[in-house]
């Protein structure tokens, strides 16, 4: 609480920044990392594994190509978890907005690359690829919010 | 909604970080509240109604 008074007559870095966050939000932002580095590290782990002949078949097969959705549901939950324990009302209603604009964007892009699919020659659309947009337009959102209400 | 949390921010010389630290809130709720941007909850309003030793009709206001 006090750190954020003397704050207030300096221009503000990011420790400052960092400061003036709530506590939900550093459990959130440790939590979202954590299943975020997770992803991209398991990502490329079993990338260079199948350029290196790991072709696993059957039950392996399943749990190895489900490994990487699994950090994406951690990052979806921290996400939920942010929202449960945020106190601040206002942070959580900034939040939920970015969710919303990123929920949009998605349905956007896909309903528009499908029937791009059906009448054009345009490259197929995977869905692996869902998630990351979607963080990419909630990120967006939640920049332009948080500039909008500085 | 209109309010008059500048106002009573005001007569009490707090900066917006002061009430946010006393409303336990961010400073930018407290600026997006003044401005009219966001309407606080009932418990946030009562909170504030509290603060200010006043009732929430006098603080906030759905007419001109």
């Amino acid at each position: 609480m006090k750190e954020r008074k003397l704050n207030m007559s300096c221009p503000q870095g990011w420790s400052q920044q960092w400061s003036q966050k709530t506590p939900a939000f550093r459990r959130y932002f440790f939590r979202f990392n954590g299943a975020i580095s997770s992803f991209v590290a398991l990502s490329f782990v079993l990338a260079y594994l199948s350029l290196h002949g790991f072709h696993p078949r059957g039950t392996l097969a399943c749990i190895v190509a489900v490994l990487p959705a699994t950090a994406i549901v951690a990052a979806l939950v921290s996400g939920g978890m942010y929202l449960s324990e945020e106190t601040d009302e206002f942070q959580r209603h900034l939040f939920v907005q970015s969710i919303l604009w990123g929920v949009g964007g998605i349905m956007v892009l896909t309903s528009v690359w499908g029937y791009l699919q059906i009448y054009t020659q345009i490259i197929h659309f995977s869905t692996i690829w869902t998630y990351p947009f979607f963080l990419l337009f909630q990120a967006i959102a939640w920049g332009v919010l948080r500039w909008r209400n500085r | 909604m209109k309010n008059r949390l500048r106002v009573l921010r005001a007569e009490r010389e707090w900066s917006q970080a002061d009430l946010a630290d006393r409303l336990e809130v961010s400073r930018q709720s407290v600026n997006a509240i003044e401005t009219g941007k966001y309407d606080p909850s009932l418990p946030l309003a009562f909170r504030i109604a509290r603060l200010f030793e006043s009732s929430i009709e006098a603080i906030f206001s759905d007419t001109d």
